[in-house]
């Protein structure tokens, strides 16, 4: 187990930033920490690297009770915050082989490190620029190689893509997958669904401080009553009339409509929409549009919480 | 006046930082009016230096004698204790010269051998010790003379004394001074000091105040949302003057408020409302300068910098700290182009108001007029400034 | 590791101007300022200078051959002349020259002698002691001659015979010179503004003010060798602010601060330290945002350097005299007076002094960060 947090309670004043938390970490995968602005991700990242105190609960980083005094422990991690903390004064590369000197004293040795980090994240063009020359993307990539240029057992990604173009997000992305596959344990933080879905081997879904669910997000996703989510666009008739007799079809979980379409969910394991088109056909109605969507962490939110992840 | 109200917002917010530069101002007040002696008088008086006079032979005659001529025609300092005393005295110019009358001065004075001597403490070749070598060598001459040329017996106290009264007599004797008619003063008031320094502080305060104003508003995201605002640009422009003027007119009451009422005591003449004239005027032309450093410069340190620079730097020139005739023919030459030397020959030139008619007033009306010039080029300037700006701006 | 960690922040060090600007550059123009203004005040106020004098003397009157020829004689006691004497042939020239300020005064000379001056300043005062003194000097004569009329012929023995009366006792090491405060008090604040790197340093080393403090302290670095490696080289670059300052001082403008270079910069050394302590224990203690901290440094560097006579050197004797304590409990003052004993005093007591204070009050800060830096989880970032 590379992190374990158990019973974690933190609160500013209040306000309950963390409510009993428990997490797991194992070793080589990419830990996802999900949840809205405000639900505690920092707060628990913070907490577990000792920054923050906390009110109750243990926390053990490779095996071991993490301290603010735990340098051992601190060698091994590399974090990447979630604002920029890079050296105003200092180029690219100085940055970079300042903050691996704090892990690493051989000169040598360093230097590989930053050159390997300095390639990790396409930054050769960039290595005598100050960061205020630097755009957002860059910037970013430049707090990445700052995290990482130690090669870390485990490595705490903040947030890293807030703020970055698409372009840049990719190749974040991409390098953290890389990363991983050359040993490294990720745990990444974000709350763009998609990204964590795209990369996270294991994700945990956090809410006002509380875990609201945990697994891969196959599990996730069973974890619902949703099969599919099918749309219909009506061109003739009225597709309030449509909702009960829809509704009363088999393995039709719900049936909502907006403006001139039918917003359809069926359960899960059965295929819907074969049956759906048939009854249509059958009562002569004009469809335009027609598509199905797989259910997305995102309803996986919505059906515990009640809102929508992408709206906070 | 939505832009109105934000600039007094801004202002407020920034309160505690331009509050430096007016504490320090009535701190300086507090004790420049505890400092304030000077007086003047319509003869001709001597100039007095400060000396401090020990006298280790004191119960004979001569020294004591002596020693009473020296108070009596210096400033007498209060002697103190120890030799670092008297450094720190000298050094300090609390006192010019320290005169020690060792022992047994006036016996050997007496003995015309001269051997046992004065003990001085001086900055050699200064006015100081010019002034007080020639009073020392006055009355000690004249002793001589008496004393050598009559015999008296050392131990014959009331020969010396006689012998000392009539050195004190002949010290009386004085030469006749014709003193230039129509170079009357009166008692210096400290209002002209404090209006002075006050340019200081209002230059300091205008200069920071503004530069946060001007960043807001010519900050580019800020400036373009304004420009597609319904407010009328002109109607913009007129509250931005408006919110400046209104706090730049704020200080200079405030400080011409403590002013005065620092000043009440000296009393309120006539030409301490042509000095507060002065300083309006001079808060105008500060406000003008302010509004180009504003625009010219936009990082906040570099603003404070140069707020310090230009406030410390023009009031160290033009004569605020130091008297302008005590310097160099250079800097006065450079001080003409300060707006803050024009400011301070007016309230020169005030101070000494004791008639109104308009040749009086003529050259403080000049002084005044140069100030408002001043303003009109340096509004000149922010106005190119702000277009070239605006031209290469979205 | 704390050397590397020394290196980079030496770097970063040096590369931040807006530091820099105040702690090296405000300073360096304020010393241009003062060398302009000042070094004309000393020769215009405290130094003699000869005095211009007129002499006119009317032909109805017969003449004291003496007076002229000790009026262009007189010298003080440095051995420069007294007066520099134009002799006018009309009442009409003299006057003309005295309205013209090309004499401080002059001399009409008939049966009785009459001053004409133009004001009364320190160089009418000196024209008319003199003229007193030969007046008073003649009548004693003729006061002696008419009680004893042989005497008279001892008088001009008696004159020939010039004497001393006054023997030079000053102790101190250096020409006592007031525009020094001045100086002193630019140094001071100088030394002041180290405040602003000592709470820049802290800055970067505590989690809960900045995120690169964040991301350096859950790095393997204990969080002392950030400080000292942090405090080590700000308090380098802050010295070698000052060292400009005083090369500057010393080399360009010519303001003569002593010859006892180690004194002089030991004591710049502990000055430095003061100022960056300072700085620290705002950093470190006060509870609140950047804004504010600079804010009270900036105040408290400005009243002390005030106090401390940066604006008129009066308001420094008048709070001392008033307040003895504050010659060493003011900070800016103690400064400054470290380096008056350099200059000024033969005996080292009252440098010593000082030093011990500014080392023993910089430990005491430090003492006092150290305690609250060893703290290190935080309620909140």
């Amino acid at each position: 187990m590379v992190v374990k947090v158990s019973n974690l309670v933190k609160r500013y004043g209040d306000l309950i930033a963390l409510d009993h938390l428990d997490l797991e970490v194992r070793e080589g995968e990419i830990f996802g920490l999900l949840g809205p602005n405000g639900s505690g991700k920092t707060t628990a990242i913070n907490c577990i690297l000792s920054l923050l105190s906390f009110d109750k609960g243990d926390i053990e980083v490779f095996g071991e009770k993490m301290t603010p005094s735990s340098y051992h422990l601190k060698r091994d991690i590399g974090i990447v915050m979630q604002n920029v903390a890079v050296v105003e004064e200092l180029t690219v590369v100085e940055n970079i082989d300042f903050f691996c000197g704090l892990y690493v004293s051989d000169k040598d040795e360093r230097k590989k490190l930053v050159n390997e980090a300095i390639e990790f994240v396409g930054l050769s063009d960039f290595r005598k620029f100050y960061p205020k020359k630097l755009s957002g993307g860059l910037l970013r990539r430049l707090n990445i190689a700052c995290g990482i240029a130690h090669k870390p057992k485990l490595i705490i990604l903040d947030e890293p893509t807030v703020a970055v173009d698409p372009q840049s997000r990719n190749s974040i992305l991409e390098g953290i997958v890389r990363l991983n596959k050359e040993g490294a344990t990720v745990i990444y933080t974000s709350h763009y669904m998609e990204e964590v879905e795209q990369i996270c081997s294991r994700i945990c879904i956090l809410d006002k401080g509380k875990i609201i669910a945990q697994g891969t997000k196959e599990e996730l996703k069973g974890m619902i009553r949703i099969g599919e989510k099918i749309t219909v666009e009506f061109l003739s008739g009225r597709p309030e009339d449509a909702v009960e007799w829809v509704g009363a079809m088999p393995h039709v979980a719900s049936v909502e409509c907006k403006e001139n379409r039918l917003l359809i969910k069926t359960e899960v394991g059965k295929n819907g929409l074969g049956e759906i088109l048939a009854q249509l056909k059958k009562r002569d109605i004009q469809t335009g549009l027609i598509y199905c969507e797989l259910p997305t962490l995102n309803d996986v939110f919505l059906e515990i919480t009640g809102k929508e992840l992408r709206d906070l | 006046m939505q832009v109105f109200k934000v600039i007094i917002k801004t202002i407020r917010k920034n309160l505690h930082v331009l509050s430096i530069y007016l504490v320090v101002f009535v701190f300086f007040l507090i004790l420049m009016s505890s400092l304030q002696t000077s007086e003047g008088s319509t003869t001709f008086s001597e100039v007095k230096r400060s000396v401090m006079i020990i006298n280790k032979d004191s119960g004979n005659v001569i020294a004591d004698a002596f020693a009473d001529f020296m108070k009596k025609s210096s400033i007498p300092i209060a002697p103190v204790e120890t030799e670092e005393e008297m450094l720190d005295a000298l050094f300090n110019e609390e006192a010019d010269y320290i005169l020690v009358i060792p022992e047994g001065f006036s016996k050997d004075f007496l003995s015309g051998s001269h051997t046992v001597q004065l003990e001085q403490q001086s900055v050699a070749g200064s006015r100081g010790a010019v002034w007080t070598d020639m009073k020392i060598r006055k009355y000690l001459d004249l002793l001589r003379l008496y004393t050598e040329l009559s015999d008296v017996d050392a131990n014959d106290t009331e020969a010396i004394a006689k012998l000392s009264a009539q050195v004190e007599t002949q010290m009386n004797k004085e030469t006749k001074v014709v003193y230039p008619t129509g170079v009357q003063k009166e008692k210096e008031s400290s209002v002209p000091y404090f209006s002075k320094f006050m340019a200081y502080s209002l230059m300091a305060i205008t200069i920071l105040g503004v530069g946060t104003i001007l960043k807001l508003f010519t900050g580019r995201d800020f400036k373009n949302r304004l420009r597609c605002s319904p407010e009328k640009t002109s109607s913009v422009n007129l509250q931005l003057v408006l919110g400046n003027l209104c706090f730049a007119f704020t200080a200079w009451a405030v400080m011409t408020l403590v002013c005065l009422s620092f000043g009440l005591k000296d009393g309120l003449k006539l030409w301490v409302w042509v000095l507060v004239l002065n300083s309006l005027v001079f808060m105008i032309t500060t406000l003008c300068m302010s509004v180009v450093i504003g625009l010219v410069v936009k990082n906040e340190n570099v603003r404070t910098f140069v707020a310090n620079v230009v406030a410390l730097g023009s009031s160290f020139l033009s004569g605020i700290f130091v008297p302008i005739e005590f310097q160099s023919e250079t800097v006065r030459k450079i001080a003409g182009f300060i707006p803050a030397f024009w400011y301070v020959k007016a309230v020169e030139e005030a101070k000494n108001l004791t008639s109104y008619a308009w040749s009086d007033i003529q050259p403080i009306a000049a002084y005044m007029a140069i100030q408002l010039g001043f303003g009109v080029a340096f509004i000149c300037v922010a106005m190119a400034v702000s277009r070239e700006k605006s031209r290469h701006s979205i | 590791m704390f050397w590397n960690i020394f290196g980079y922040r030496m770097k970063s060090n040096v590369r931040d101007f807006s530091t820099l600007f105040w702690t090296l550059a405000f300073p360096l123009f304020l010393a241009t300022f003062f060398g302009l203004v000042f070094p004309n005040i000393t020769s215009s106020t405290v130094t003699f200078e000869t005095v211009n004098v007129g002499f006119y003397e009317n032909s109805a009157y017969g003449g004291d051959p003496y007076l002229l020829e000790s009026l262009k004689s007189a010298k003080q006691s440095e051995g420069i002349d007294l007066f520099h004497v134009t002799v006018f042939e009309s009442i009409e020239a003299s006057e003309e020259a005295l309205n013209n300020q090309e004499i401080s005064g002059y001399a009409e000379v008939a049966e009785e002698v009459v001053l004409h001056m133009q004001g009364s300043g320190f160089n009418q005062t000196i024209i008319k002691s003199f003229f007193d003194q030969y007046a008073q000097i003649s009548s004693a004569i003729r006061d002696v001659a008419r009680d004893n009329p042989a005497a008279l012929e001892e008088v001009s023995a008696l004159f020939e015979k010039e004497v001393n009366y006054t023997t030079s006792t000053f102790a101190g090491r250096d020409k006592p010179d007031s525009i020094l405060v001045y100086f002193y008090s630019l140094i001071a604040m100088t030394c002041l503004y180290g405040a602003f790197q000592g709470q820049k340093e802290i800055m970067n080393i505590q989690a809960n003010q900045s995120q690169l403090a964040a991301r350096q302290n859950v790095s393997p670095v204990p969080k002392l060798k950030l400080f000292g490696s942090s405090i080590l080289s700000v308090t380098l670059v802050q010295y070698l602010s000052i060292l400009i300052l005083l090369a500057y001082l010393v080399f360009v403008l010519r303001i003569n601060i002593g010859d006892r270079i180690g004194m002089i910069l030991a004591a710049a050394f502990a000055g430095c330290c003061l100022g960056i302590s300072f700085g620290a224990l705002v950093g470190a203690v006060v509870k609140a945002g950047e804004g504010i901290k600079v804010a009270i440094i900036i105040s408290f560097s400005m009243i002390l350097s005030f106090l401390s006579g940066m604006m008129q050197s009066s308001v420094k004797v008048a709070i001392e005299k008033a307040v003895p304590v504050f010659k060493y409990a003011l900070p800016g003052n103690l400064i400054a007076n470290t380096f008056y004993a350099i200059y000024y005093f033969n005996s080292n007591e009252r440098f010593y002094f000082g030093m011990a204070l500014m080392i023993g009050i910089s430990i005491f800060f430090y003492t006092i960060v150290i305690l609250v830096l060893r703290r290190q989880k935080y309620a909140s970032i």
